[in-house]
């Protein structure tokens, strides 16, 4: 193994992760913000599509991420050529896989905010979008910048199913190496560089994450 | 003005019914400050929220200047609640903003440009007091500075009424008057009327002309502070009035209570000594002022021999002082 090859694999797990996040959200959000908002108690109670996004959400989250990258298959074909075997092509599944979990995740976070809040703004005469805009989202932000950290690092985790579908990536790469080297891969530095790697990506994540939620926060850190 | 008639409102849970207000029929004139006190859980929340329409009235309506709240499109009730402002005994400030941030939302709402509404943020909170701590998040301030954040907020729009559901039931003693006081002055300077919602019989006799009681759901007196305060009719009333103030410790014995107001001049419990050659222990006394004026009450033992009955009712009859006979337990 080569220095090469340890910078290819550490570039797709990276790619992978982060592009797979940023999708995630885009879909998960706005799900997160429906299943809070028309919600019994949300801004603006809904019930029949909260228990249509709930359903949704929940449907998805229960079916393996394993089986999901099968399901998927066809489209990632269609959309981007080929079905597997380069790290784009987990895209496509880790996305509706993670989805759901973001949109519970964002859920909860709005949830934190305080009910009396979000009353005063509306007694201010705001519109359900501005007390979404201005006040949900906004004060919410610690709550939600921790979130994408943690959904990051589980999105990290998924991208061992990379192994499956030849997407290459750090944890699929020792996976490969383990498969060839079974009597002495304990004993190789790559071996040990590679996970030495997963670690600090995983803790860049979650302390970077909690750092700047840290930061963000007007409540505790400046008194 | 706003014109509250035959509110009910019932909270409808799928376990329970709560009947929270029943029939309330109130008038509260521009310019006045509308103090309504009563007990926990009386449904003094639940009444000033259904002035802003926050809660939705189950029946009846809210009038205001002629405008049932109850019948007018979303649209219509957003622009009414710019004009009927409301602060809280939380607060409820955005913690995640300064406090210029703060008062700007409500000019964001309004959609007033960020010039002229920072402009306008920053002259409500020199008004208010906190000319000093406008970048300052309210984290970093007392009680007191966020309340009166949260007032400058509630300015932002011009509003015409002003809510206040307990808004100085977190505060300490003496900031809760520093609160009173600008109330007072922006309901001089604005003519703002303002609502005052509170269980506290001292913040409402400090700023309120009128006053309504509350109790279990309905309206049991309203009118003139003087009026309700100094002659509660009610069972009700008397009991929220006095409770807890007068406590002589005795059983089955006769009372006077002397009632006097701010006019008479004369040392009326060293005359009556002199004058009737009676003895008295005192056994409770004490004066407030209501708008303006002195008000005392003072309690002694009623005298023992008739004769001296006799001359001191006499006595106070001929000075008008108004007098009743109360037996200790019915002091409260
Ligand atoms: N959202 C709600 N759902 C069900 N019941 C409610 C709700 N809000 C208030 N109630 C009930 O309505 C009644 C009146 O409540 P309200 O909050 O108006 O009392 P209050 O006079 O403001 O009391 P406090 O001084 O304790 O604030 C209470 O019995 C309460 O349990
Ligand atoms: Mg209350």
């Amino acid at each position: 193994m080569t220095f090469i090859d340890i910078l290819v694999a550490t570039g797709e797990t990276l790619l992978m992760t982060i592009l797979s996040t940023i999708l995630a959200y885009l879909f998960g959000l706005p799900c997160g913000i429906v299943l809070n908002t028309t919600s019994k108690n949300g801004v603006k109670p809904c019930k029949w599509l909260n228990n249509l996004v709930g359903v949704v959400v929940n449907i998805l989250r229960s079916i393996p991420c394993l089986i999901i990258i099968v399901l998927c298959m066809p489209w990632t074909r269609a959309w981007l050529g080929i079905g597997s075997g380069a790290w784009y092509t987990i895209l496509i599944p880790m996305t509706v896989c993670a989805f759901g979990f973001v949109a519970r995740m964002v859920e909860q976070s709005l949830m934190e905010v305080p009910a009396g809040v979000i009353e005063a703004a509306k007694a201010l005469g705001a519109t359900d979008f501005q007390i979404i805009k201005k006040v949900l989202l906004p004060e919410a932000r610690v709550s939600l910048i921790s979130g994408v950290a943690v959904v990051a690092v589980s999105i990290l985790g998924y991208t061992s199913f990379a192994y499956n579908i030849g997407a290459g990536g750090l944890i699929s790469t020792v996976y490969t190496y383990f498969t060839r080297h079974t009597g002495d891969y304990m004993k190789s530095w790559e071996f040990w560089v590679l996970i030495a790697i997963i670690v600090a990506i995983v803790q860049l994540i979650q302390e970077g994450g909690l750092l700047l939620a840290k930061k963000l926060d007007k409540r505790k850190s400046l008194k | 003005m706003i014109e509250i008639k035959k509110l009910g409102k019932t909270f409808d849970d799928a376990t329970s019914k709560t009947v929270a207000l029943k029939n309330i029929n109130l008038t509260i004139e521009d310019g006045d400050i509308y103090g309504i006190i009563g007990l926990s859980g009386a449904g003094k929340s639940t009444l000033v929220r259904c002035i802003n329409l926050l809660e939705k009235p189950t029946t009846g309506e809210i009038l205001i200047d002629g405008e049932d709240l109850c019948k007018v499109s979303k649209d219509r009730l957003r622009e009414i609640r710019k004009k009927v402002a409301m602060i809280f005994q939380s607060f409820n400030l955005l913690q995640q903003r300064s406090v210029l941030k703060n008062v700007e939302l409500a000019g964001e709402i309004n959609n007033i440009p960020p010039e002229e509404r920072k402009e306008k943020a920053i002259k409500l909170l020199k008004t208010v007091g906190l000319g000093e701590k406008l970048d300052s998040y309210p984290a970093q301030l007392s009680g007191g500075q966020q309340q009166r954040v949260a007032i400058a907020r509630a300015l932002m729009n011009d509003p015409k009424v002003l809510l206040c559901d307990e808004a100085t039931s977190a505060l300490d003693p003496e900031t809760t008057r520093s609160i009173l006081e600008l109330l007072k002055k922006l309901n001089k300077s604005l003519n703002l009327t303002i609502v005052i919602i509170s269980h506290q019989m001292s913040v409402i006799e400090e700023v309120c002309n009128k006053v309504a009681i509350i109790d279990k759901s309905q309206i049991v007196e309203n009118g003139n502070l003087q009026d309700v305060f100094l002659k509660p009719q009610s069972e009700a009333a008397k009991k929220i009035i006095y409770s807890g103030r007068v406590s002589t410790g005795v059983k089955g014995e006769k009372f006077v209570k002397l009632m006097f107001d701010g006019e008479i001049q004369q040392p009326i419990i060293t005359n009556i000594i002199q004058e009737c050659n009676i003895l008295l222990s005192i056994y409770y006394a004490e004066s407030k002022v209501i708008a303006g004026k002195t008000y005392g009450q003072i309690i002694f033992r009623l005298p023992y021999y008739e004769e001296d009955i006799d001359k001191l009712k006499s006595y106070l009859a001929k000075n008008g002082v108004a007098c009743e006979e109360v037996d200790s337990d019915d002091l409260y």
